[in-house]
């Protein structure tokens, strides 16, 4: 073929064109990190890629649900654990005021201390969580238990039965909460009848009855727990599942994502030389003709 | 036969060689003028003009008289020139397509955390947060920034596209402007190529330069050209003429009221629709009512679901200070869609509850949440996501084969330009020697006449003087 000057150029502008255009590619994958940086990129890629990091946005989400739940879980664990205390104190006062050497100034000093007790679980009872009242179910702007008559013939309970949960992961939902009034509600009436029974010197109920429901109450508030540590349980683990399925996206994401960056720079290296090469033959190409040899 | 003659042919080729130093000197001149076509002198021996007396005069008969130039010639191969014309349309047609859509590209703004992906992850998040926390203003808080970021990316992503639309439309009406321009200059060569053609003058370098519209017509519009007796040319857009040797008939543009008052390519003569097939026009005019036209869709699908679905949630549910049958979104599609300014100014008012005076109660948060994965989209069998995610990749695909046609006719074309040079570009080394050939034959003729003046002094001065 006949070749010309014009030729020689044109070829020699579009190799360059080309070869640069290729090492700005490469360049923007090493400064980015990343082997996809729109859509065109890789658009089978670019489709997993997005769902992907959408499902990693929502397994943090999920680990961030279960983080508020287990420290809910925990606060309200806590709670029942002081409830606890107070119950068994409860009961040894029981013991040691049904006890008929006592007379009855020694029995109201007992009553007194019950009474204590009841105060007592009544503010942990009103706790609260991150600016909610964890025993209260729905209502948890309003302190679920008010005291009623001084000194406290009974106690109401202001909140209702619903069911605080937790998403923890793709259609599965935890409850977290308990509702006060079951977990609680006998404590009162315990301590209020163990504290009157005390002041009328009724030593055979303070024996009996008032023993036998302090019993049942603390076997109730000790079940209860068992179900928060469960629960608490079940929230770990899913935590730590998540955990890896997290780990396992970010590696899938990365792979699809991310630049191999020895590939790149090695890539880089090639193209590079391949553009110094083409513009060392242009400009040996384009110095000579004829002229150069002509007197 | 004189040496009058010989004088003669001897002046002749200086004048000839002169003229092809002359034509040498043009194609140095225009080595690098665009769309130039070297030029040559076709030289002919001058044979006498039979006079049937041959052989009577003298011995041999008439030797011949000369050189003469018949015409300078212009190299030029006009196949490869009706190719590269082809091969210019769906370059121009390509090209702007994928230029087009490399800009929306950019719009979508994807894969980051500032795309419509990301934002619509954090959107549904924000949801549980105020499900873990729904008396929380914090988390309301959170609701309304994550839903307004939200809204306003969706909101600027429409108007970037539409922008980007009502630019092409702009560009449709310069090139319809840029087309009538060339049917014009085509029209004007074609009147000087034809006087010139009838005077005898050579008419290559106007031929060159309405061979060089042709080509730049080309990459805007289809065209054919068809050339007729007298050297002028017709072009065809759509099978219609645009230009009919010396007459040219100009495209307009209107507004079209159906499609958004973006502009159609008529006839000027009678508003008859332009058949546009190729060229950048038809990738502009392609790009516009087309590949935008799908990702605008696309947006306003998502949209108008996210609004539909979140609303009918939103609106069974209770605000903290027990407002209930409040939308979440206001507007219809991408164009208009809004956070309620209700909620916005009383942050307490988005419905977490299912029920009145329940401030500890999230479910309706999280029936909101969960539409994340409900299947909304594409009747019944896809997630929001899955819809957007698919939307993105369908970009893509559009982006990576339109680039990859215009590529492909790019190589066409330098494949073809290669072509078209090997036979019509000026090379140096060629005219340097054509250059040396020329001087050489001048100054042989130089001493032809020199030659023939001393035998005219030896007859003139020599002869006749014996005996004297």
């Amino acid at each position: 073929m006949r070749i010309t000057y014009r030729t020689t150029i044109d070829r020699a502008l579009a190799d360059l064109g080309r070869g640069q255009e290729r090492v700005a590619d490469l360049q923007q994958r090493l400064a980015t990190g990343k082997r996809i940086n729109k859509p065109s990129d890789d658009p089978a890629g670019i489709t997993r890629a997005l769902s992907i990091r959408t499902d990693l946005k929502l397994t943090t989400q999920y680990m961030r649900n279960i983080d508020s739940g287990i420290a809910r879980v925990n606060a309200t664990e806590a709670g029942l654990a002081t409830v606890t205390e107070l119950l068994q104190r409860a009961r040894e006062l029981a013991i040691l005021g049904g006890n008929e050497t006592n007379d009855q100034d020694q029995r109201n000093n007992i009553a007194a201390e019950v009474s204590g007790l009841l105060d007592e679980a009544i503010a942990v009872s009103n706790s609260r969580f991150a600016g909610q009242y964890i025993f209260g179910g729905h209502l948890s702007t309003v302190a679920p238990f008010s005291p009623v008559g001084v000194p406290t013939t009974s106690v109401t309970y202001n909140g209702d039965s619903g069911v605080v949960e937790r998403d923890i992961s793709v259609g599965v939902r935890v409850q977290i909460n308990v509702a006060g009034d079951t977990a609680l509600g006998t404590t009162f009436t315990a301590l209020i009848a163990l504290r009157d029974d005390l002041l009328s010197g009724d030593t055979g109920a303070v024996r009996t009855a008032d023993l036998q429901a302090l019993d049942t109450t603390l076997d109730d508030v000790l079940s209860v727990r068992g179900q928060l540590g469960s629960t608490a349980n079940r929230l770990d683990l899913t935590r730590q599942r998540l955990d890896l399925s997290s780990l396992a996206s970010q590696e899938q994401l990365s792979a699809l994502e991310d630049a191999d960056i020895v590939e790149t720079i090695v890539d880089l290296n090639a193209q590079e030389a391949v553009y110094q090469a083409a513009l060392a033959t242009v400009a040996r190409s384009i110095q000579s003709t004829l002229i150069n040899f002509l007197r | 036969m004189g040496l009058s003659v010989s004088l003669d042919i001897a002046t002749r080729a200086l004048q000839v060689q002169q003229l092809g130093v002359d034509v040498t000197a043009h194609n140095i001149a225009n080595a690098n003028t665009q769309g130039y076509s070297r030029q040559a002198v076709h030289f002919t021996a001058e044979v006498l003009a039979a006079s049937g007396a041959g052989g009577g005069s003298t011995l041999l008969g008439e030797s011949g008289r000369g050189v003469n130039a018949s015409e300078i010639r212009r190299f030029r191969d006009q196949f490869v020139d009706f190719q590269i014309r082809d091969v210019l349309q769906l370059l121009g047609r390509y090209g702007a397509e994928s230029q087009a859509l490399a800009q929306a590209e950019v719009i979508v703004n994807e894969p980051t955390e500032s795309g419509l992906g990301s934002l619509l992850a954090n959107f549904w998040n924000s949801w549980r947060d105020l499900s873990n926390a729904p008396e929380s203003a914090a988390a309301r808080a959170n609701v309304v920034a994550e839903s307004g970021m939200l809204v306003t990316a969706i909101g600027r992503r429409h108007d970037q596209l539409r922008a980007l639309q009502s630019d092409l439309d702009t560009e449709v009406q310069t090139i319809v402007a840029q087309i009538n321009t060339l049917g014009a200059q085509i029209v004007d060569l074609n009147a000087q190529i034809v006087r010139m053609s009838a005077g005898g003058d050579n008419a290559g370098d106007l031929l060159d330069l309405r061979d060089l519209r042709l080509d730049d017509l080309s990459q805007l519009v289809n065209v054919t050209v068809t050339t007729r007796e007298n050297g002028a040319i017709s072009v065809l857009v759509g099978g219609r003429e645009l230009v009919a040797g010396s007459q040219v008939y100009g495209l307009t543009t209107t507004p079209e009221p159906g499609n958004l008052g973006y502009h159609a390519v008529r006839w000027g003569a009678d508003n008859v629709l332009t058949d546009v097939t190729s060229g950048k026009l038809f990738g502009l005019l392609q790009a516009r009512d087309v590949s935008l036209v799908k990702p605008i869709n696309d947006l306003n699908t998502l949209t108008a679901a996210l609004i539909t679905q979140v609303n009918a949630v939103h609106q069974t549910g209770f605000g903290l200070d027990n407002t209930t049958a409040t939308d979440f979104f206001s507007g219809t599609d991408a164009a208009d869609i809004a956070v309620n300014p209700t909620l916005v100014a009383d942050a307490n008012k988005i419905a977490a509850a299912s029920g009145a005076s329940l401030p500890g109660d999230a479910s309706s948060a999280l029936a909101i949440a969960d539409l994340q994965q409900a299947l909304t989209m594409n009747g019944g069998t896809g997630t929001f996501e899955d819809f957007y995610n698919s939307a993105v990749g369908r970009l893509g695909v559009s982006i990576q084969e339109a680039r990859s046609l215009a590529q492909n006719q790019e190589f066409l074309r330098a494949h073809l330009q290669t072509l078209r040079e090997s036979v019509a570009c000026v090379n140096l080394d060629e005219e340097m020697t054509n250059l040396i050939k020329f001087q050489r034959a001048f100054e042989a003729a130089a001493r032809l006449i020199s030659v023939v003046d001393s035998m005219l002094e030896t007859l003139i001065n020599r002869v006749g003087l014996g005996g004297r």
